[in-house]
């Protein structure tokens, strides 16, 4: 009985929260040389997620070496030509969304079969986050685990990226794993009542590719840089120099890369 | 089997783990000297020993991040040293600096 109240009680939110427009800003920090910015609007069960093209400036430097200890690290960032905003579009009950992606310095229209995301959300933890207090949530995502708090104050169930689909708005989403990304909730406005900043005469002007595609022919040009790069590497008498492939995206294993 | 017999088992048993271990431990006293021809691998083998403990491992890593912002690989150089690393690592600071000056880390 409890479910099926519960279940109303959702379905009602979400029926109610359609009508009304909502905008959230999330800081979104994908490795320690990079946050962005993503604004995520609501509105008539259509998300649209905008992460910035520039990284926010970065206040310390990316350099870590300490001559004390016995490792040290640099970071570079390859020059993969112009980078866009990474726009998504997504529709609730729809698998298929969208979403505009650089590459080698051309905008692209990637169309991306998400796959459906289930939420465990049997948990008692209840953290507040700002002002908000939230509750736990976990996901399975493509060859990782998605960890979610979500708040019931605003029964919206938008989140950042391509993640959404819980009773509340999400506060904040990381996943599991060597390089996890962060997204936390900068700032909200509900009801929002201004437009949404995206062009979808340009938007769906854009080359088009499957995700596969796109993901196949970005993993090659990431290859080949890094393949000139070891090339370049200088000999070091004494030295052993070796060379690791790290998919640093969200997206660990896709579907057709399975088995 | 005799006594004799189980000694002798023993002795060609851990004259093998010697061999192998003398190998490993070649491969990390070749970092810093060469070694010469070995004729008594039992020697080289402590020798070795003794030098990899007194010997520091330094670790230098190049982080490889793409437009985005994501990590798509690294390059770890790793060496041994007799003190400390920091003539390692200002070595390794020069060299990436200087590939990214002159556009060689394809930045």
């Amino acid at each position: 009985m409890n479910k099926y109240f519960l279940f109303f009680l959702f379905s009602l939110a979400t029926t109610v929260s359609y009508g009304q427009k909502l905008k959230a800003v999330y800081e979104y920090l994908l490795s320690p040389v990079a946050t962005f910015r993503e604004q995520v609007y609501f509105q008539d069960g259509i998300k649209t997620s905008i992460r910035d093209s520039l990284a926010q400036p970065k206040p310390q430097s990316t350099e870590n070496t300490n001559d004390e200890e016995l490792s040290g690290s640099m970071s570079v960032t390859l020059d993969m030509g112009k980078v866009y905003r990474n726009i998504v579009i997504q529709k609730n009950n729809v698998s298929q969304l969208v979403e505009t992606r650089s590459l080698k310095g051309s905008n692209y229209l990637v169309s991306d079969e998400f796959p459906p995301l289930v939420w465990n959300t049997n948990y008692t933890d209840v953290d507040t986050l700002g002002k908000h207090i939230c509750h736990k949530a976990t996901a399975t995502y493509r060859g990782t685990t998605l960890v979610a708090y979500y708040t019931n104050d605003i029964p919206v169930p938008a989140g950042p990226y391509k993640f959404g689909g819980l009773p509340g708005l999400i506060v904040m989403l990381y996943n599991e794993g060597a390089n996890p990304h962060y997204w936390l909730l900068k700032e909200i406005e509900y009801p929002y009542t201004g437009d949404v900043p995206v062009n979808e005469k340009y938007i769906h002007g854009l080359p088009k590719l499957s995700l596969e595609s796109y993901i196949k022919k970005d993993d090659l040009e990431t290859e080949e840089q890094m393949r000139v790069m070891m090339s370049k590497m200088p000999m070091m008498d004494g030295v052993n120099v070796e060379h690791k492939k790290i998919r640093g995206s969200v997206e660990q294993v896709y579907e057709w890369e399975k088995n | 089997m005799s006594l004799v017999a189980v000694a002798a088992l023993s002795n060609a048993a851990f004259a093998g783990t010697d061999a192998k271990a003398s190998k490993e431990n070649a491969n990390v006293k070749t970092t810093t000297e060469k070694l010469a021809e070995s004729n008594a691998k039992a020697k080289v083998s402590e020798a070795s020993k003794e030098s990899k403990s007194m010997l520091t491992k330094c670790v230098y890593t190049l982080n490889v991040y793409n437009g985005s912002g994501q990590v798509v690989g690294t390059y770890t150089s790793q060496t041994y040293v007799e003190n400390s690393c920091s003539g390692f690592f200002d070595n390794c600071r020069t060299i990436y600096r200087h590939m990214l000056a002159s556009g060689e880390l394809g930045i």
